[in-house]
């Protein structure tokens, strides 16, 4: 700040503005994050400490970062191992999401295409999009039965309408000068499709994956719940049994640190995929279920 | 190279009310002559030069490309429209070669082309940059290079210099006049700007306000080449005022 004061005026005027902007954004999050945490763990012990609030109501920070410890350096080959369920529950998750993604998009993709299809399927697509699909989750046990075709039914099920109705309305927010222009080049449908359309929708079709991200873990949670056998749902479950709120917390700090680190990677292949839009453009944070 | 007779356009607005953008105009556009077409806003010139590109119908009329009747966009036509339109996830490059690509031309002497009227335009040094990185200058010195690729016989432009500033636009004025006079090809080029119209053209069409018919059509017989300095001599002071009567008059 002393450096800013004695400077003469015009060397600030000077310095381009995004090199502030960039500086300003790098510095102050690497210091206020750490210090609002910090403050945030005290507040949590002293509230547990000072109100002499049960363990099994609120465990302090200390007693959760045990239990996450413990839970993170066992044997990922046991079942004490957080980080073995970890697995289980990304696999459910991730055969779920490729399926349902997969066919939530090429649906999408002959939806925004065909007014036929559009007019025969939409209503349907909008009718089923509004069932809560975790109250689904024991028609799909009995359906499917126990264990990962279950889990993989329901995440497939949660992930195929944010990119079903994504893909379909990215489709369809095209520029119209964009179709202008191709229209009087006579172009194809398909290369209208593929070098106009589908660059168009790649900002809806990557917020779409975002949420299905983090619906893909919400289903496949919830299936271990109701029936599950290995998984952080199972985890949960069986801490909550057994009143041990330290490992509740844990569980779900890990099942937070997974989401966040799947979040950050759709961040990155997205600016990847969109790297002609603005940067600020793809700071927008949607919420999810 | 263009016939039109009897030109009239009838839009259906969504209300259900009938909006006559065209009325019985005609308008005939010799080979390797540049045209343009000055007129109040909303008279009706983007939707003649949309029926002329094929990309837009037209209610009664005859509208007649090398003798054949326009019913769709054909490969004599290049359009630049209003703004570049310019595809942001393609390189200056793929954009020039966009039409030819649609074609699956994408040989060697396409690219040469392309290459060539990059130079012409001076963006030459930009061929693998992204449109974000152009100016709004440059973006339509893009378009324009897309527009030229395929060697249409024609030229259709709609204000392309309209948004523009006005020392860009005197310097984009000179090089289209320089492009054209290298190539001669036929233009129909649409403005609002009295003095773009003269200084570019060989003939200025003046419109009437909407329904839109044509009230004057004065030859420019200005020499060629043209430079800026073309702007204070007396017959272009003189064009220039006549044309600006002729929109009054038309109010
Ligand atoms: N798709 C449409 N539906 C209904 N009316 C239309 C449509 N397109 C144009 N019009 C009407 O036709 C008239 C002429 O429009 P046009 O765009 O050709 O004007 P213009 O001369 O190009 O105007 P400007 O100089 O502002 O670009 C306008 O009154 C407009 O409202
Ligand atoms: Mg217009």
């Amino acid at each position: 700040m002393a450096d800013s004061e004695s400077a003469p005026c015009l060397n600030t005027a000077l310095i381009p503005k995004r090199s502030m902007t960039a500086r300003g954004r790098r510095t102050r999050p690497s210091l206020t994050f750490p210090v609002s945490l910090v403050a945030l763990l005290l507040l949590w012990h002293l509230v547990v400490v000072g109100f002499r609030v049960p363990l099994y109501i609120l465990p302090t920070p200390g007693a959760t970062l045990v239990a996450l410890w413990n839970g993170l350096t066992a044997n990922p080959l046991t079942a004490g191992s957080l980080l073995f369920h970890v697995g289980v529950t990304l696999r459910g998750a991730a055969l779920g999401f490729i399926v349902g993604g997969t066919t939530g998009v090429l649906l999408g993709v002959l939806i925004g295409e065909s007014k036929a299809l559009e007019r025969i399927l939409m209503p349907y697509a909008v009718g089923l999009q509004s069932v809560p699909k975790i109250a689904i989750a024991p028609l799909v046990m009995i359906w499917f039965g126990y264990g990962l075709p279950s889990t993989v039914v329901l995440t497939a099920l949660l992930t195929f309408f944010p990119l079903l109705i994504n893909t379909y309305s990215g489709l369809n927010v095209v520029e119209r000068d964009y179709l202008l222009l191709m229209r009087g080049l006579r172009a194809s449908r398909w290369q209208t499709l593929w070098w106009v359309k589908v660059p168009s929708a790649l900002p809806m079709i990557f917020a779409g994956i975002d949420l299905a991200i983090v619906y893909s873990l919400l289903g496949a949670v919830v299936a271990e719940f109701v029936s599950g056998s290995a998984g952080i749902g199972v985890v949960i479950i069986k801490y909550q049994y057994i009143n041990d709120t330290a490992g509740v917390f844990a569980a779900l700090m890990t099942l937070s640190a997974t989401a966040i680190v799947l979040h950050s990677i759709v961040r990155l292949l997205e600016r990847r995929a969109i790297f002609w839009r603005k940067r600020d453009a793809h700071k927008q944070i949607t919420a999810t279920a | 190279m263009i016939a039109i007779k009897n030109l009239t356009k009838v839009f259906v607005s969504t209300k259900g009310e009938q909006v006559t953008a065209l009325e019985g105009l005609s308008l005939d556009i010799a080979p390797h002559t540049f045209v343009t077409v000055v007129g109040p806003s909303g008279c009706g010139k983007t939707t003649l030069l949309m029926i002329v590109a094929g990309l837009e119908f037209y209610s009664e009329g005859q509208v007649l490309l090398d003798g054949k009747a326009v019913c769709g966009p054909s490969d004599d036509v290049g359009i630049v429209f209003q703004r570049p339109v310019l595809l942001p996830w393609k390189t200056v490059m793929e954009n020039t070669m966009l039409p030819a690509m649609v074609r699956g031309l994408k040989d060697g002497h396409y690219r040469e082309r392309a290459v060539e009227l990059l130079r012409q335009v001076g963006l030459e040094g930009f061929i693998g940059h992204y449109p974000s990185e152009l100016s709004g200058g440059m973006a339509q010195r893009n378009a324009i290079t897309r527009a030229l690729v395929l060697d249409p016989r024609l030229l259709l432009m709609d204000e392309p210099f309209g948004a523009l500033d006005a020392i860009t636009r005197d310097r984009m004025m000179l090089q289209l006049t320089e492009l054209w006079e290298s190539t001669r090809k036929a233009v129909l080029f649409i403005t609002h700007n009295i003095q773009e119209a003269v200084f570019l053209a060989d003939r200025v069409i003046v419109m009437s306000p909407r329904p839109g018919r044509i009230i004057a059509d004065v030859p420019v017989d200005l020499p060629r080449p043209r430079d800026l300095d073309v702007m204070s001599h007396p017959r272009f002071v003189e064009l220039t005022s006549r044309i600006r009567e002729r929109l009054e008059i038309g109010k």
